[in-house]
């Protein structure tokens, strides 16, 4: 794209290195290639002057007549699109704002956040698979240790307590018989759902009947309690009782 | 007429018959509305698997109508239902689609009818059990329902046959349903070219088989178009592939998203509460889930079961009907038929000590078949009260040790009833992995009613410790051997997940009638197998191999088991007839041919023996010939096995009862 093109685009008037890594990225997924370090980039994805720029800052190296994406490179891209989506879901989820004002903010948020940062709404969010586009957020190291540092607003069913009423935000699994058989009892997104106990095995309240569901299945759903007085029998506070009375 | 795939299910009809299709999850009154509009009773259950086949009837004017198996989500999760999505697919332009569902779970039925509507067959959406949402201070505007939806949509009280004469009109006048879910763009494109490859297989319902196969899991997709050409199959399965990669999250998810948005707004517009914040149950007590009073109310009901089933079917009603009815009328009145016809081998053949009549019919008629329908009685009463999904809450987690989980608990404790039968309800399990360990387990140690019948008796003799010490011991074996078969097989545990309904005082009529089609089917399946096990009795008695098997085993029994030589012979029969083989060792340790320690141990080995014919055959039909094979192969020498050391070990420590 022009330079024009691409100054209109982007929301920052400094990082240009920034927004065309950032473009690269979703280019490659768009067309379904797999992005690591050392693929090549098309030179009519970077525009001239920021090229020099990514050469400098050593995202992108020259090899014979091809540019390639470096290690740096590979994970600055990364860094700011899992910031920039889990912004939009922050945005999105928590504050509610509107589709526009999601666009507008949350492509500043990814120039702004640390990496641990970016990690704490991660965690916060329960460790979201993806934006609210449907595109899927990249993996942080607190992903893969499942950090449970301070109860996120988001928890599996397993996490809850007994007589915590929840919304339903999404189902872990991605084997689909196991979501045909979760959501056929009434565990879709947006649908809200009170535990009722854990012993013998869980029982939840759902729509007008009840559920019972072994532990293994209750990890599989994650929901939002919800933010309410509730009563808490005997139960351990973790970290920050974040939103409870 | 388009071409159909997978014709080879003996339950679809020939297309051309116009037909209902009685759609819907299980426990919603499904069956009771078939019944009502047929005229005829179905099995009516609360868990699924048990309207495992397929049923048909006729309607008022002559139309037919099938109740299909309980479908619980969008995509099939277990064969049954996979059945009914087969059989929407192969459904045919005027064909009917009736969705029975439960009016007070909205959502969920909704999601469902959505589900459905892409057949793009006439459709009738009917809400039962309107008596039960009205109770909540729920009421659903069905006339504006149905304007959104574009089909009728009738509200009944099935059981009470409110609103039935409703149904019966809309289902002579259903409609095809509007298109009102929209999905991603790149989703529906998807089903588009799907659904140009199937349409000439499945002309009108290839949108709904494309959305089912999109939502599915690979594997499905080459199982349900397992009669399609190969290539045909890859390029489905890779549209499916490029749509998924374009998604994060799962294409089920994002299509019952797509629908649970439409669900979501004819809830608001449509639906009424008497209290419109949301309320949820705030609490679940239930006197079963306790950690004691649980098992103490399991006990209870395996008390009754003992006292219905054993003392008074085993003991009063068998009684009866072997010594009085068979023994001083029938047996003799045949008896006499052949004296006079005076061929001595029709003489042996029907009335003779193997005689099909003098012990294949005596005993599958007055032994058998009065024990069994009462267990039939109890444990409809159970299912209908709503207490065994407890049970297998309460349960489930001793049955993961086995590699099973709670919803074991229907074929298990049929077993006790009839193991023929459990080993035909183990199809409700999800895993094939479940379904070999509940067969093996019910072949190995879970004695039929028959069996508990002379093995309660004999322990009345030995004495009640001797009896919990018997049980312990079973239990342990059977613990090990699902725990260690669990390690064993490939595969994964199923998740556990069951709807808790209500607890209901079961209709007395409901009972009766599922007693009927259960003993009914016993009659059909059962007990030709036992007439076939008699002659084969007799047959090898005429040739005289019987002595030979004897020779045989005897080495084993006399030197392993430290058993009188006779009781080979018991065993043998133990096939044939689990009862007789129990029987006949009875009747040594009666005849003071065996001491109550080689009784104890018989009774053990009888127990663990190979599964009796019937039930083979049915594992044999369930799991196919080689799984058969093994797992009898198996019991067999592990019976001998275990008996044998379980023996030993007793004499070591010079234990008598």
């Amino acid at each position: 794209m022009t330079e024009r093109e691409f100054k209109r685009k982007s929301c920052s008037t400094e990082n240009f290195a920034d927004e065309v890594l950032e473009e690269i990225w979703i280019e490659f997924e768009n067309n379904n290639k797999e992005i690591k370090p050392g693929i090549e980039v098309e030179a009519d994805q970077v525009p001239k002057d920021t090229l020099n720029d990514l050469l400098e800052q050593g995202y992108i190296e020259k090899q014979d007549e091809k540019l390639i994406l470096t290690d740096q490179g590979f994970e600055r891209a990364k860094h700011l699109i899992r910031s920039h989506r889990l912004a939009e879901r922050l945005l999105s989820d928590v504050l509610n704002f509107s589709d526009e004002e999601v666009e507008r903010t949350a492509c500043r948020y990814e120039h702004l956040l640390t990496d641990e940062a970016v990690d704490s709404v991660c965690t916060l969010l329960g460790h979201p698979r993806s934006c609210p586009h449907g595109k899927p957020i990249p993996q942080g190291r607190c992903c893969v240790e499942g950090a449970v540092k301070f109860r996120p607003l988001v928890v599996s069913l397993a996490d809850l307590e007994p007589g915590e009423e929840a919304q339903v935000e999404y189902i872990g699994t991605k084997d689909n018989t196991r979501l045909a058989y979760l959501t056929s009892f009434g565990f879709v997104p947006r649908r809200t759902i009170r535990l009722l106990r854990k012993r013998p095995a869980f029982v939840v309240a759902v729509e007008e009947s009840f559920v019972s569901l072994d532990e293994e299945l209750a990890k599989e759903i994650f929901v939002r309690p919800r933010l309410t007085q509730v009563k808490l029998r005997r139960k351990k506070r973790r970290g920050f009782g974040w939103g409870r009375k | 007429m388009h071409e159909h795939v997978n014709l080879d299910r003996e339950f679809i009809l020939a297309n051309k018959e116009k037909k209902v299709l009685l759609v819907g999850q299980a426990n919603v009154g499904k069956s009771v509305v078939f019944s009502q509009l047929t005229g005829k009773y179905v099995t009516v259950s609360n868990y699924p698997g048990t309207t495992v086949e397929i049923t048909k009837g006729f309607g008022e004017k002559g139309l037919l109508i099938i109740d299909t198996p309980g479908v619980s989500g969008v995509v099939p999760k277990s064969e049954d239902e996979r059945i009914s999505f087969e059989m929407i697919a192969n459904a045919s332009d005027n064909d009917i689609l009736l969705h029975v569902g439960d009016a007070k779970n909205f959502k969920r039925t909704l999601l469902l009818a959505l589900t459905f509507a892409e057949a793009s067959l006439p459709m009738v959406l009917n809400l039962n059990m309107i008596d039960e949402a009205e109770k909540r201070g729920i009421s659903i505007d069905v006339s504006r329902l149905s304007s959104e939806m574009g089909i009728p949509v009738v509200s009944t009280a099935a059981i009470s046959g409110r609103g039935m004469e409703n149904l019966k009109k809309a289902v002579e006048e259903p409609s095809k349903p509007k298109k009102i879910v929209n999905y991603d763009p790149r989703i529906e494109l998807a089903a588009e070219k799907i659904s140009e490859i199937l349409k000439e297989y499945f002309g009108g319902r290839s949108r709904f088989v494309a959305l089912t196969l999109l939502a599915s899991n690979l594997s499905y997709v080459d199982e349900f178009l397992s009669n399609l050409d190969f290539k045909l199959r890859k390029e489905i399965k890779k549209i499916i592939l490029d749509t998924q990669s374009q998604f994060a999250e799962p294409l089920s998810l994002l299509i019952i998203q797509s629908r649970n948005e439409v669900v979501e707004r004819l809830f608001s517009s449509v639906v009424l509460m008497r209290s419109m914040k949301a309320r949820l149950a705030k609490n679940f007590y239930d006197p079963s889930f306790h950690p004691v009073f649980g098992y103490v109310i399991l006990l209870a009901v395996l008390y009754v079961l003992y006292q219905f089933v054993g003392v008074f079917a085993a003991g009063t009603v068998v009684d009866f009907f072997e010594n009085v009815l068979f023994g001083k009328y029938i047996n003799p009145f045949f008896i006499r038929i052949f004296q006079l016809i005076n061929i001595p081998f029709m003489t042996d053949l029907f009335v003779g000590e193997y005689g099909l009549i003098t012990m294949g019919l005596t005993y599958a008629i007055a032994i058998v078949f009065p024990i069994v329908t009462a267990f039939f009685l109890v444990f409809s009463f159970l299912e209908d009260s709503g207490y065994l999904p407890r049970l297998a809450v309460l349960l489930n987690r001793t049955f993961n040790w086995l590699g099973l989980n709670g919803k074991a608990v229907v074929p298990l404790v049929l077993g006790l009833g009839c193991g023929t039968m459990a080993t035909m309800v183990t199809r409700v399990l999800d895993t094939k992995k479940e379904r070999i360990i509940a067969t093996l387990l019910l072949a190995l140690g879970i004695p039929c009613s028959a069996q508990l019948g002379v093995i309660l008796g004999f322990f009345s003799i030995l004495g009640f410790k001797a009896l919990i010490f018997f049980f312990l011991l079973l239990g342990i074996q059977l613990v090990l051997v699902g725990y260690l078969s669990a390690k064993i097989i490939p595969g994964k545990k199923s998740a556990f997940i069951t709807e808790l309904p209500p607890y209901r005082f079961p209709q007395l009529k409901n009972i009766f009638l599922k007693t009927y089609y259960r003993g009914r089917w016993f009659v059909k399946e059962a007990i030709p197998l036992f007439m076939l096990g008699t002659f084969i009795l007799f047959a090898a008695d005429k040739i005289g191999i019987l002595p030979t098997f004897n020779n045989l085993v005897s080495p084993i029994v006399k030197g392993w088991l430290d058993l009188p030589p006779k009781a080979a012979e018991a065993f043998i029969l133990g096939f044939l007839r689990r009862d007789y083989g129990a029987a006949g060792l009875y009747a040594l340790f009666e005849k003071g041919m065996m001491n109550s320690l080689q009784a104890f141990v018989s009774m053990l080995v009888i127990t663990l023996f190979v599964p009796c014919i019937a039930n083979f055959m049915m594992i044999i039909k369930e799991r196919g010939l080689k799984t058969a094979l093994a797992i009898t192969g198996f019991v067999f020498v592990y019976s001998f096995l275990a008996g044998g050391l379980i023996n030993k070990i007793l004499r070591l420590f010079n234990v008598s009862f």
